[in-house]
């Protein structure tokens, strides 16, 4: 088996490898030696067994996410998705309105389940042929409260353009999600995040 | 020619002289500051009455007199309101007095363009923490500015150890002296807060204070900041991920910390990239920064009517239009 480092994140290290005759990909939560050993053990270790619940979850409940083979300490090996992220699609000619109509429906599944994502940005979006696929459930939390739903929307809106995230929001279907929309809006009120972003009157 | 600036966005008043990047005087004065941490008032008074001394200084520092200032900066903001006006008031008032243009500047710009000035980067991610700002960011075009790609959602690392600090009595309320409390302790779990390049303060900061009534001060102090810290880094390893730099700066207040320079540094060496933090004179407040930013501003054109140079408690980072 040739290990081949296919991404890497601040968290992990994915390779892809056969496993069994099938594409898969091993992401592993390396040790970080900026942090002091209890600290890192624990975090990778949490963060791993959240990761590969959420990820059952999410399968168990109709989301398209990748499909778990296997989970280990600090290991979890899923199938692999051959597909095309959604920031790399935004770098070449932008993303299609399918695929951001379908990203927000698994989102809404995604939080009809009580998961907030905790990280959903284009990275860490897949479009594989008619699907959209979800991945990175490493920050994510079940049971999530609207604030954390909110800022799964937040983050979106941040990375992609204003009529990109209207088409996405109508697909969220916001009349359903009352309380989420209401405290999203209070989250923009708050100080930090009036100009995030610079508008061209500054 | 040269450029004269006034820092007084906090607790330390500064002024500072630069002529063509170089820096010919840097002089601070700082609040005595006691158990009640800064209060607004008392501190603009003790910049009030510091500020003609340190023009003074300045000047035999650097061996230049009026004549030789081509320009006036000061701190427009982020900042404490009371303390900002001092700054604001003294350049202005010289800058009628003499004729001289005013250049308002931006305190958490200073602290970046300073540390790149020193290590010769030209397009670093940037780590900003200080008391009241906790930022990762990096030069973005269209139109030229810094771009925030996360930050403290509710306080910033600093105060959150000098708050730490008062509650477990220790005096000065600051982050070094933390760091001195926490030496030789053991690690205690404390909830860790990270929400992608986001980060937050104030849950882990309530539970530092529930712990100090089972576990020792150097203990509690330890933990809390090998976790405040690790969160920071976290969030700076995926924005340099994320956006692919070729070095990392770390700038503000906090920047003096040993412990901090340590792990991020351990992180460019990781990924094989350039690390710049600069002196602790630089990371400290001070009316250097200002005075070479604000000679940017100048030698890229910018100009600002008297009138339109105030102050401005919220002046965030993200607002502010690079021209140089």
């Amino acid at each position: 088996m040739v290990e081949r480092p296919f991404s890497e994140g601040a968290e992990a290290v994915v390779l892809k490898e056969k496993f069994m005759g099938v594409d898969s990909v091993l992401k592993k939560r390396n040790p970080k030696r900026y942090r002091i050993k209890q600290l890192d053990t624990q975090l990778r270790l949490r963060r791993t067994r959240s990761e590969a619940r959420i990820m059952l979850k999410l399968l168990r409940g109709g989301v398209r996410v990748p499909r778990l083979l296997s989970a280990g300490r600090y290991t979890i090996r899923m199938e692999l998705i051959d597909g095309t992220k959604l920031s790399d699609m935004q770098k070449s000619g932008g993303i299609p309105v399918s695929a951001l109509r379908k990203s927000a429906a698994e989102l809404a599944k995604m939080h009809d389940l009580g998961i907030a994502h905790g990280d959903f940005t284009p990275a860490n979006i897949f479009v594989s042929g008619q699907d959209v696929f979800i991945i990175d459930f490493g920050l994510s939390s079940s049971n999530a409260i609207a604030e954390e739903k909110a800022i799964d929307i937040l983050l979106m809106k941040r990375s992609i353009k204003p009529e990109e995230f209207q088409e996405f929001l109508s697909s969220y279907k916001p009349s359903g999600r009352s309380a989420i929309i209401s405290k999203l809006a209070a989250i923009e009120r708050m100080g930090r995040y009036q100009s995030r972003t610079m508008d061209s009157k500054a | 020619m040269a450029v004269l600036a006034f820092e007084s966005s906090a607790h330390t008043l500064g002024v500072g002289i630069v002529s063509d990047g170089k820096v010919l005087a840097n002089v601070r004065s700082m609040y005595p500051i006691t158990d009640k941490g800064i209060v607004p008032t008392k501190v603009a008074d003790f910049h009030s009455s510091h500020i003609a001394s340190s023009v003074s200084r300045a000047f035999r520092d650097s061996g230049l007199s009026i004549e030789d200032i081509e320009a006036i900066g000061y701190t427009k903001g982020p900042g404490i309101g009371p303390c900002l006006s001092v700054g604001n008031i003294a350049a202005k008032a010289l800058a009628l007095k003499y004729g001289k243009p005013v250049i308002p500047v931006n305190h958490s710009v200073a602290h970046i363009e300073i540390t790149k000035h020193i290590y010769g980067f030209s397009d670093p991610l940037a780590v900003y923490v200080s008391g009241g700002n906790s930022q990762i960011l990096g030069m973005e075009d269209n139109p030229r500015h810094y771009r925030v790609y996360g930050e403290t959602l509710d306080i910033g690392v600093g105060n959150m150890l000098d708050g730490f600090a008062r509650l477990a009595g220790l005096s000065p309320a600051w982050g070094s002296t933390v760091a001195k409390a926490s030496e030789g302790g053991r690690y205690i779990e404390m909830p860790y807060t990270v929400k992608g390049m986001d980060f937050a303060f104030t849950g882990l900061l309530t539970h530092a204070e529930k712990m100090l009534s089972r576990h020792s001060i150097r203990d509690v102090a330890f933990s809390l900041q090998e976790t405040a810290f690790s969160m920071v880094c976290e969030a700076a390893e995926r924005a340099l991920l994320l956006t692919g730099r070729d070095s990392i700066v770390l700038s503000g207040g906090v920047a003096q910390s040993a412990r901090l320079k340590e792990m991020l540094s351990l992180i460019c060496k990781d990924h094989g990239i350039s690390f710049g933090v600069a002196p602790n004179e630089y990371n400290a407040d001070n009316g250097a920064m200002i005075a070479l930013v604000a000679e940017k501003m100048l030698r890229s054109g910018s100009s600002f009517s008297i009138a339109s140079c105030g102050v401005d408690q919220k002046y965030r980072i993200d607002r502010v239009r690079i021209t140089w």
